[in-house]
């Protein structure tokens, strides 16, 4: 565990702290990240995804909360009750999702949403401050981040042949 | 088959609730599709997200030394219960991380195993039963709670008995919460084994008034409690509670 901590303390702290501040604030969710991963472990699937995937969507996913929190957005309707077991399930008709092949996905989505999506993930900006950066309409971000999204899907399925005959 | 317009659509919403920005209407929107037409959310999308953040995220710095610690820390509540626990069974599904049996040591940290006495399952009965079933054994231990100045209505107790980790506390006038916006947490405070609380468990307190009966679920096993302590915490609890609000200690002596 502490191997864990050595090897991906630095990108939960740093995925935290794109959503969450102050710091002492990202220090908390930081913690309870960790402590997800802990309790979650054994849902993981590495036939589904890299370490760093799992990490990166439990980290995101517990900023989200704290930001939904924070600016006391209404409750979500909720998801069904097997949603994380899917997430976890073993692989069947579903590409993996790590490093290599996300960077090769993003290679061939068109470069105008790849430019966005460096927007939100590495600089950090929220869609109305991209929409700000870039000129572009809001909902026209949001549009494009979606079916980025949507077609970053289908390039891996695309190429995992399972997926592309399901 | 669905409309081919409807699926481009409820794939769009879903697309947004991954990436969390869906506009209120939107969500409303994305639910009808849910409910009425069946489509499924597709968790492969949340997945997709968080490769993003973890592929795009650049430059990753390293946590402050204090924070390190305190991870570090943390992990002693996982790790003491994997010589208990089983391996899993299904040999496709691996843990984790490099422990073995990390998952299921941190599994059986939430788990519910309240209703197992020495004498076998006792689901079967009520809660409150189950709290007087529990006060015949000699072993376990009463404690008043007296609730602190914002919460001076409250009465109550708690009862515990080390030897199966079961225990129950036993409320009234404490103020109904609306889970949305905070919860009750429960802290087992056990100086032997830590010198922070265990978590004993996230509860809430229906509006109507009345007793009201919680199980306690402690994370880790405890030993000698010497004080229960009940905090106002954020939905879902913490992990390590600044107890900025107290609502009540139950102490020995």
């Amino acid at each position: 565990m502490t191997q864990c901590i050595d090897q991906f303390g630095g990108l939960v702290w740093s995925i935290t702290r794109r959503y969450v501040q102050p710091d002492s604030e990202a220090e908390d969710v930081v913690q309870e990240t960790f402590a997800e991963l802990w309790a979650k472990a054994e849902r993981f699937d590495r036939s589904r995804a890299s370490s760093s995937t799992f990490i990166g969507l439990i980290a995101r996913r517990r900023s989200i909360d704290w930001l939904r929190r924070k600016q006391r957005r209404p409750e979500l309707h909720p998801l069904p009750d097997d949603f994380d077991q899917k997430i976890g399930a073993p692989a069947d008709d579903a590409p993996r999702i790590d490093t290599e092949s996300l960077q090769a996905a993003l290679q061939q989505i068109p470069g105008e949403i790849r430019e966005l999506f460096k927007l939100h993930f590495t600089l950090g900006l929220t869609h109305p401050e991209i929409a700000d950066q870039t000129g572009l309409p809001l909902g026209t971000v949001k549009t494009r981040l979606r079916r980025g999204l949507i077609a970053m899907r289908e390039l891996m399925r695309s190429d995992h042949p399972e997926a592309a005959s399901s | 088959m669905s409309d081919p317009k409807l699926r481009d659509r409820f794939e769009e919403l879903d697309a947004g609730r991954a990436m969390d920005d869906l506009s209120p209407e939107e969500h409303e929107e994305w639910a009808q599709l849910v409910q009425q037409h069946g489509f499924t959310p597709d968790a492969g999308l949340d997945l997709l997200m968080g490769g993003l953040d973890a592929s795009l995220t650049d430059p990753v710095e390293a946590p402050p030394a204090d924070l390190r610690r305190r991870l570090e820390a943390d992990t002693a509540r996982f790790m003491p219960l994997a010589a208990e626990t089983p391996k899993p069974a299904k040999a496709e599904i691996l843990p984790f991380w490099q422990h073995p049996a990390l998952g299921w040591a941190a599994a059986a940290c939430f788990a519910l195993v309240l209703f197992v006495s020495s004498e076998g399952p006792i689901a079967e009965l009520s809660l409150d039963e189950q709290r007087q079933a529990l006060l015949t054994d000699q072993k376990t231990v009463q404690l008043s709670f007296a609730g602190t100045e914002n919460f001076s209505e409250l009465e109550g107790d708690v009862v515990w008995t080390d030897d199966s980790q079961t225990g129950f506390m036993r409320l009234s006038g404490l103020l109904a919460n609306n889970p949305a916006e905070a919860q009750y947490q429960l802290w087992i405070v056990d100086p032997e084994r830590d010198e922070r609380p265990v978590d004993g468990g996230v509860f809430d307190i229906p509006a109507g008034g009345g007793d009201v009966v919680v199980p306690i679920r402690a994370a880790l096993r405890v030993d000698q409690p010497v004080a229960f302590v009940i905090t106002v915490e954020q939905p879902g609890g913490v992990v390590v509670s600044k107890q900025e609000i107290v609502a009540a200690i139950a102490s020995r002596g």
